[in-house]
């Protein structure tokens, strides 16, 4: 078995004292720093960043470095002639475009800020002057699948008096206090400097209420015509608001009860709708009972709905379940690709429908790239062998090893190693 | 500070990471994985959960700038990361995304040299799920031109595990076909060594 870490910070701590070792031993400061230096950097570098309002420079760290030139300040850093690939990031003008686009149904991004800020990329006083994230952004990150609700509940928390996140508190969550881990600190910070997508799809749904008629006098950070631009049920457990938008694109529900719905999930009395919430609401005469109805057939993750329209004939019960039971194993002897085993999901009749129907569910989004590959498999559809790996690409789903299994993971492991040597 | 004309080869310095294999192996030393999953992934999550998004414009920090700062955009994560990649024996890559209205992305990829995709998915999997706890999704890869090796996905900033597309889905920088496959939406080039 492995080492003893149970998380990735018992992994950090060890790094560290490796480094702190190897320090002992006789690193002397001209030798460049180790892994255990860039964690423990983390913290200071943070700190130093979130106290002074400093730019490059603030995290220098006289001796560590054989180059000394940390301390230069921002001036000697600029390029004299602006490298061909070094605008790779300039796309953040693009991002306060969109924000202004956006900033009618989201008044917390403040674009025309966020405009200066783009225009002054890398000046790092603007930077820190941005608007944060506010609790519609963290609910249309949510929805956008940009960030999970739980995610979304740990930010919240830490909303503060001003009701939005910053730049420095996200990262301080990330880094001192470990509230969020460093890839959700990376990936809100790019949000935040935008021009990088995730923004856009936050204020797409502001967009949505300024264009969308009646969205902008409801207060709704998000319409139905927004929603209905962007598309798609949830594919969550429960209805979420764009379930309901979607439910009602499809004439399945009234508009009027939608925005009954939609009113509840804005003024955060929900944030799914539940069977047992649905239920109330029918006995609270919010809702009728063929609205009841239709909203307890879509609590499952596969909605149906919009969904219809794609797949024909295929009702509630064709639907595929979420989890893919059983465990896969390979025969080693067959070489790369091919996989013996029971695979597939457990008690879905996949002889209702072909691979047409499968590789169509994926390519909408309805099933995960791995489950379709699952079912294709179990329905006696080559997938992996019959790709072209030369020059092509793909992406590969999960494997479940049993330790007793007729392959062991030492096997998979030493399979892996003699394939690494044989072909270096 | 770098000054990238022609490639981010011109950016990286591997020479300034020679500690990284031997610190790497030191703290998995009782794994049962090779080396080079130990350090493919274990750099990327370092490089992926240590530091942090930061705009920093037009410049490209030097790597061993960046491991002080910890805080860059693409690029300089991305060129942090293959410069401890490189010096840990690992082969990489850098591919460009620009998309229309100026949204561009660069990010690197690690290079794999077994050629059966799904052991060496199974392979990364079990080695997040055993030694970091870590339970991760499909891994994506991208074939070399002599069907060799395989080329896999190691965003710092998006890929949550060497592999890791779906964030770059999400952001539209990947378009998937339904079967397995998948294209960059806007390649812009990839520089190779």
């Amino acid at each position: 078995m492995g080492n003893d870490y149970d998380s990735f910070g018992d992994f950090f701590d060890d790094v560290a004292e490796q480094y702190d070792k190897m320090d002992d031993s006789g690193f002397d400061s001209d030798e460049p720093p180790s892994l255990g230096k860039f964690v423990s950097d983390l913290a200071e570098a943070a700190s130093r960043a979130n106290s002074e309002d400093t730019v490059e420079g603030s995290v220098e760290r006289p001796g560590r470095t054989s180059s000394g030139e940390l301390g230069g300040g921002s001036g000697g850093r600029e390029l004299p002639d602006p490298p061909s690939i070094g605008d790779v990031d300039v796309g953040v003008s693009r991002g306060g475009e969109s924000r202004s686009t956006g900033a009618g149904g989201v008044d917390e991004w403040d674009a025309e800020k966020l405009d200066a800020g783009s225009s002054a990329s890398g000046d790092r006083d603007v930077v820190d002057d941005r608007p944060g994230i506010s609790e519609r952004n963290l609910e249309a990150m949510v929805e956008n699948d940009y960030i999970s609700r739980s995610e979304a509940s740990t930010l919240k928390k830490h909303l503060g008096k001003k009701k939005h996140l910053t730049s420095e508190q996200i990262q301080r969550m990330g880094g001192e206090h470990g509230i969020i881990s460093g890839n959700l600190k990376n990936r809100l910070l790019r949000a935040l400097d935008g021009g990088k997508g995730h923004v856009m799809e936050v204020s797409a749904a502001g967009a949505g209420s300024s264009t969308g008629g009646g969205g902008g006098g409801s207060g709704l950070p998000f319409s139905i015509e927004s929603v209905r631009r962007r598309g798609g049920p949830s594919q969550r457990d429960g209805i979420a608001w764009s379930d309901v938008a979607v439910l009602e694109k499809d004439g399945l529900i009234p508009g009027d009860v939608a925005d009954q719905l939609l009113e509840l999930f804005y003024s955060g009395q929900v944030e799914i709708l539940q069977r047992d919430e649905i239920e109330e609401l029918y006995n609270r005469g919010v809702i009728s009972r063929d609205v009841q109805r239709v909203l307890l057939q879509n609590t499952g993750p596969r909605k149906i709905g919009s969904h219809e329209e794609y797949y024909g004939d295929l009702t509630e019960s064709d639907l595929i379940p979420d989890t893919v039971q059983g465990s896969q194993s390979r025969q080693a002897s067959q070489g790369s690709q091919s996989r013996g085993g029971g695979v597939g999901p457990d008690g879905v009749d996949v002889s209702e429908f072909g691979p047409e129907h499968i590789v169509e569910l994926a390519e909408k989004g309805v099933l995960e790239e791995g489950e379709a590959r699952t079912i294709l498999e179990r329905m006696g559809v080559s997938v992996s062998g019959g790709r072209e790996q030369r020059g092509g690409r793909g992406s590969e789903s999960r494997t479940d090893y049993d330790e007793g299994g007729s392959v062991s993971v030492d096997e998979m492991v030493e399979r892996f190693q003699r394939e690494l040597e044989r072909n270096r | 500070m770098n000054r990238v004309r022609n490639s981010y080869f011109e950016a990286v310095a591997p020479e300034r990471f020679g500690f990284v294999r031997s610190t790497l192996r030191d703290v998995f030393r009782p794994t049962r994985f090779p080396d080079y999953v130990v350090s493919a992934a274990g750099l990327h999550y370092l490089c992926s959960e240590a530091s942090s998004f930061d705009n920093t414009g037009d410049r490209v920090f030097d790597p061993d700038e960046m491991l002080m700062r910890l805080k860059g955009d693409c690029q300089d994560q991305s060129v942090l990361l293959a410069s401890m990649y490189l010096a840990a024996g690992l082969d990489v890559r850098f591919v460009r995304i620009d998309r229309p209205g100026g949204d561009r992305h660069v990010l690197p990829e690690v290079y794999c040299p077994v050629s059966d995709s799904q052991l060496t998915s199974d392979v990364l999997k079990e080695f997040y799920r055993r030694e970091v706890g870590e339970s991760i999704g499909d891994v994506g890869w991208e074939g070399d031109r002599e069907g060799s090796g395989v080329w896999l996905v190691a965003d710092p900033v998006f890929s949550r595990y060497v592999g890791d597309i779906r964030d770059l889905r999400r952001d539209g920088y990947i378009e998937v076909d339904g079967s397995g496959g998948w294209e960059w939406t806007d390649l812009v080039e990839v520089h190779e060594r």
